[in-house]
Formats: C-alpha cells, structure tokens, sequence
C-alpha cells in the first residue's frame, strides 16, 4: 500500500501531470458556470482529447473537469440566482441573500473553500477505501459479475424517480442497441444491416458526446432571452473565525456527502439537501437559514463536492458508474485499457494510485484556481449564448471524429444528440443510456460464462457473494421510495 | 383512439427501430440470439405500455422555436456533411459563420475574428498537438 502510494505521489506530482490536473480544473469550472453546460457535458466533450494522454494523465484531466464542473455549478447559483444543477438549490437560496446584502464576494469565499474541503476530504476516503473494495472485489466472478452489472442497471430505477416506466424503455433499447455487432462468444455479427462499419457496434463515446451536448445547445435555442445578469463580485475574504466556527458543520457535511456518492445515483442533490437540513437542524442560529447563511453554503457545498469521490469508490471497484459523469468517465476508462475491478489495483497500480494522489491534487487546486476565477466570473458568465452554442457544435464533432477518425463516429453523435433533445422534451432519462451501453456487453459475457459454468442457474444463488449483490438490487429498485422519503425530510425545511 | 402526442410519435419512431430490429433476428443464429430477443420483447411490451397509458402535459416550444431548432439542426447536419468534401477548415468556417449569423450575434470584431481563431486553433490543436488527421475534403482540400 506504501509503495503504491509512493507511486501514486511521484505520477500526480510530475509537471506534466500537474499541468493537466490544472488544465482539468480550469475548463471544469468554466463548463460548470456556463449557463446550459455542466460537468457531465464537459467530461464527455473533453473524453477525445484524453485518447493521446498516457492514462494517468488522461485520468487526471478528466477528473479535473469533474471536480471542477461540479464546484463551477454553484458560481451562478450565488452570482445570477439560478442554480446549475438541483445541487446548487441551497447555495443559490443563501448565496442570493448574501449578494443583496452586498457580500457576494464573502458568499463566493464560503464556497470555495467548503467546496475544496468536502472534495479533498472525499479523496482521502476513496484513497483509503477503494484498495480495500477492491480485496473483496477479488473474489468475484462470472455470477458476481453478472449480478454487479444487473445491480448496475438497477440504478435505472434509482435515476428514474417519477417516470420509471420511461427509465425502462430507455434501459431496453439501450441493451437492445449495446448488441449491436459481433456477438461476445460466438463472433458472429448482429443488427448489423449488412453495414461492415457496423460490425464493431455503435461507439459508446460518441453517443454519449452526441448525448449530453447537442440536446444542450437545442435548449439553449429555445428561447430568444439573452444571459441574465451577473452580480458584481465584492471582496473575497475568509477569516480563521468563518472556519472554526463552522469545523463541525464541514466534517459533518462531507461525510455526509462521501456516504451519499457511494450509493449509485443518489447524487450530490441527495446529499447538498439532507446536509443542508442536518446543518439546520445542528445551528445554534436556525432562524438566520434563507437569509444568507454561511453555515448553510458550507453544508450544501461540502456535501455537494464530497460526493465526487464517493462515487468513484464503486466505479473503481466494482465498475458500477453511479452517476452519467461517472458513467462517462469509466467509459474513457475502457478506452485507456484500464478495466475497473481488483486487478485495475494490481495490474494498473501506478496509474491508479496517481488518479487517487492527483484526485486530492484536483481538489487543492479547486480553491486556489476558484478563488482567482470568482473575481472575473461576472465577465465569463455574460459570454454570448450563440458563441457557446456553435462551440459546443464544434468541439462533440471534432471530438467525436478524433475517436477512431471515423464520419460513422461523427453520425453517431449526431443522431444521438437530436435523439437525446427529444428525450429531455418527453422527459426520457439520459443516464440509463450511459450505464445501458457499458454495462450491456459486460452483462451478456457474464451470462454466457455463467450458464457455462452451471447446468442448474440456482446452483448460483450458493456463492455468498452472489447474494450480496442480490441484496443490493432489491435496495436500489426501492430506492425511489427512500429517495422520496428524504427528500421530503429534506424539502421540509 | 390515441391522440397523437409528441411523446407517442417518439414511441412510434423506436416502435419502427424495434421493427428493423426484428426483421433481423432471422439471420442470427441460435446462439447468439437468445439476449437480444428477450431485450426486444421487453422493448416492445415497454413501449406498448407507455403509448397507451394517459399521456402527461407536454411543454410547448412554440412553432417558432421548433423551426429554430430545427433549422440549426439541419446547418449542423450539412456542415458534417461538408467535411469529407471540402474538409474540416472551411466546413467549420462556413458553418460558424453561418451558425453565427443564424443565431443573430451582433456583427462586430467577434463575429469575425472568433471563427477564423476557434477553428484554426482547434485545428492545430489535434493535427499537431494530438496527432489526429482531421477530414481533408475530396471537392476541395485546404490543410495548413
């Protein structure tokens, strides 16, 4: 474990990769502040730049975009009022407050640092425990394999609160579309139309670049509104007291947040709004909540960014992508011939460990390059909307042909970004289409070698951690119910 | 009968995908179809069960809106066409500049100056620093 740590350290602190860890930051937190771009939409566009990347620098970049586009989310909750994503709810709430009182700049400081501190902290916990996952993750084979990918797609359910039937349809056609190509043990091709550039199957990069940006910049066409505007940001500061006033409060949050991120698709809104309340619930001064609270900035944030390395504790692991950036990001994993699972730890241990030092680098980094891009945010934020649209045309087209330099490639995202705005217009999932597409080839192997393996299926239901992972789906098709439960808890406040 | 929804005319376009599917099932053989028929029967019995249930409230967009959409949808569309016959420079030229213009951004220094500078420094940014070879155009060929 030392030595590997050693590793990690020598490969997160080359210039090389401290560079591209910058780099991953910066374009993170401007895709999180943009008004229509997000984190999931920047680790898809910026999946094509990683291919000539050793790796752990690929790894590193990808993650800087993550961590960056989730902490860039909560700027325009406090400067314009509108919150990026449901996890900003309660920052923008408070943040809102604070501006009119003339404190953006203090509102500004209070998330930038609660966001950093939730962020490194949840490193640390996915440094600490995801080797130890990974000795369980030994022990699975075929039947376990084929239980982690149906507890994969499970999460359907879990991403389909409301309109779960519709979270079905998506998760059937995706599998249906995953078969598409060569057969995993037989060879021989499928749904092909007699196509030879179908015979190696759909590209799940390109859907998804098509998936999560096209459908972004149609929306962004639907109304002829100019940005809104941003508020001016006052003084920046921080003080000793604003810290140790509120150290419960953070540690409080980010285990929260960390505990959230494991479990697949509970997401940082889960986790910014139940720590929100416990943080209400904890303050000695209850009353000043809605009214520009510090303490409750610092518990939707902390908990917001802990969730980033909590969820990458399972996709790690057990490849069970919890959310669509995860989803994306293991995705890209594949691709860099870095199969999640227990040998991902041995095989691969330099790279990995350099992805788990470079996550807790990512997250430093956050609240220095934070701290100088809130101070220019007023002017980044008002960039015209028809200049972003056509950039995001440019970069998932180029990106998407840079794959295999392949036009099919280029068609693919484009049919899947025009099939994706008709998703959000119907109110179909996405991210059943991300988890669908890696998890589906994984799930039909396993099958095929379990049924190899045993002349009576049930003879499966012998090998304890078969049942584990039985349990485990049970859990997450209620999970809609218990989601509803606490976000009611968390909504009543 | 059903109303016509925008939600069912997207279930009737999978219904016609789930349609193509099936006509190729007869040409895999017995092995390697067992997966994708039982995905397949799911599909459609889903699909079944979603066009006939009451139908939500849909959002409305607007004629105006949707020919917007549709209209850039189509500019993106024959700008992909465009790279293979007059390559990536001056498809992604024609189309920001067209893009822009459709979009209505008020011509000035950057409506100018961000095409040329977005698309030769995307340019040189995967020919020379991630060593992929961007379409060169078969009509017309301009690489720098």
């Amino acid at each position: 474990m030392l030595s590997n740590l050693l590793l990690g350290l020598q490969g997160a602190f080359t210039l090389e990769n401290l560079l591209f860890e910058l780099a991953g930051v910066v374009i993170g937190i401007i895709f999180g502040a943009l008004p229509g771009f997000s984190a999931t939409m920047g680790v898809a566009v910026f999946v094509p730049f990683s291919y000539v990347l050793e790796p752990g620098a690929a790894m590193l970049l990808l993650s800087g975009v993550y961590c960056g586009g989730v902490y860039g989310g909560s700027i325009p909750a406090v400067l314009i009022g509108i919150p990026g994503t449901p996890a900003s709810v309660p920052t923008s709430l408070e943040g809102r407050a604070m501006v009119q009182k003339g404190k953006s700049g203090e509102a500004l400081a209070m998330v930038t640092f609660a966001s950093a501190f939730g962020g490194f902290i949840s490193s640390v916990a996915l440094l600490l425990f995801a080797p130890l996952l990974a000795i369980v993750a030994l022990k699975v084979g075929p039947p376990e394999q084929m239980m982690i990918a149906i507890f994969g797609l499970s999460v359907v359910s879990m991403l389909s609160v409301g309109n779960m039937m519709k979270g079905l349809f998506v998760g059937f056609v995706t599998l249906l579309i995953a078969t598409v190509g060569q057969d995993p043990m037989l060879g021989f091709p499928r749904f092909t139309f007699g196509n030879f550039q179908l015979t190696g199957g759909l590209e799940t990069v390109s859907v998804l670049i098509g998936l999560f940006s096209l459908p972004e910049v149609f929306k962004m066409l639907e109304s002829k509104k100019e940005n809104d505007k941003a508020s001016v940001v006052s003084k920046m500061k921080l003080s000793l007291k604003d810290i140790t006033s509120n150290t419960v409060n953070l540690i409080r949050s980010t285990i929260i947040g960390i505990a959230i991120g494991i479990i697949p698709a509970a997401g940082p809104d889960i986790a910014s709004f139940l720590s929100y309340n416990e943080a209400k619930k904890a303050s000695k001064q209850p009353e000043k909540f809605g009214r520009g609270s510090t303490e409750g900035i610092i518990a939707s944030e902390a908990a917001n960014n802990g969730v980033t390395g909590g969820s990458l504790i399972p996709l790690l692991t057990l490849s069970i992508p919890g959310s669509a950036p995860a989803a994306i990001f293991l995705g890209a994993m594949i691709i860099h011939g870095l199969r999640p699972g227990p040998l991902l730890f041995t095989q691969h241990a330099g790279t990995v460990y350099t992805l788990l030092v470079g996550f807790a680098v990512i997250n430093i980094m956050i609240f220095f390059v934070g701290w100088v891009f809130c101070k220019w945010a007023g002017k980044i934020l008002v960039i015209p909307k028809q200049i972003l649209a056509v950039i995001i045309v440019v970069l998932a087209s180029v990106g998407s042909f840079s794959i295999q330099q392949n036009m099919m490639d280029v068609f693919t995202m484009y049919i899947a970004g025009i099939i994706g705005y008709f998703m959000l217009k119907y109110d179909y999932p996405l991210s059943p289409v991300a988890l669908g597409l890696l998890l589906g080839p994984m799930l039909e192997e396993a099958l095929t070698l379990t049924n190899t393996m045993y002349d009576n299926f049930f003879m499966i239901f012998t090998r304890p951690l078969t049942n584990v992972f039985v349990v485990f789906i049970f859990v997450s098709l209620f999970w809609p119910l218990i989601k509803k439960q606490l976000k009611k808890k968390g909504g009543a406040q | 009968m059903y109303k016509l929804t925008g939600n069912r005319v997207f279930l009737l376009f999978f219904g016609i995908v789930l349609i193509a599917f099936t006509t190729q099932l007869s040409k895999i053989p017995d092995g390697a179809k067992a997966y994708p028929l039982f995905l397949l029967v799911c599909s459609y019995v889903v699909s079944i069960v979603l066009f006939i249930q009451p139908q939500k409230q849909e959002e409305k967009i607007g004629k105006e809106n949707a020919l917007r959409i549709a209209l850039f949808a189509v500019m993106i569309g024959i700008s992909l066409l465009l790279l293979t016959r007059i390559g990536y420079i001056l498809s992604t030229l024609i189309f920001l500049y067209a893009g822009l213009w459709y979009l209505k951004l008020k011509k000035g220094m950057l409506f100018f100056v961000f095409p040329l500078v977005l698309t030769l420094s995307m340019y040189f940014l995967f020919t020379r620093g991630l060593s992929v070879i961007l379409p060169e155009g078969s009509w017309v060929s301009l690489t720098l």
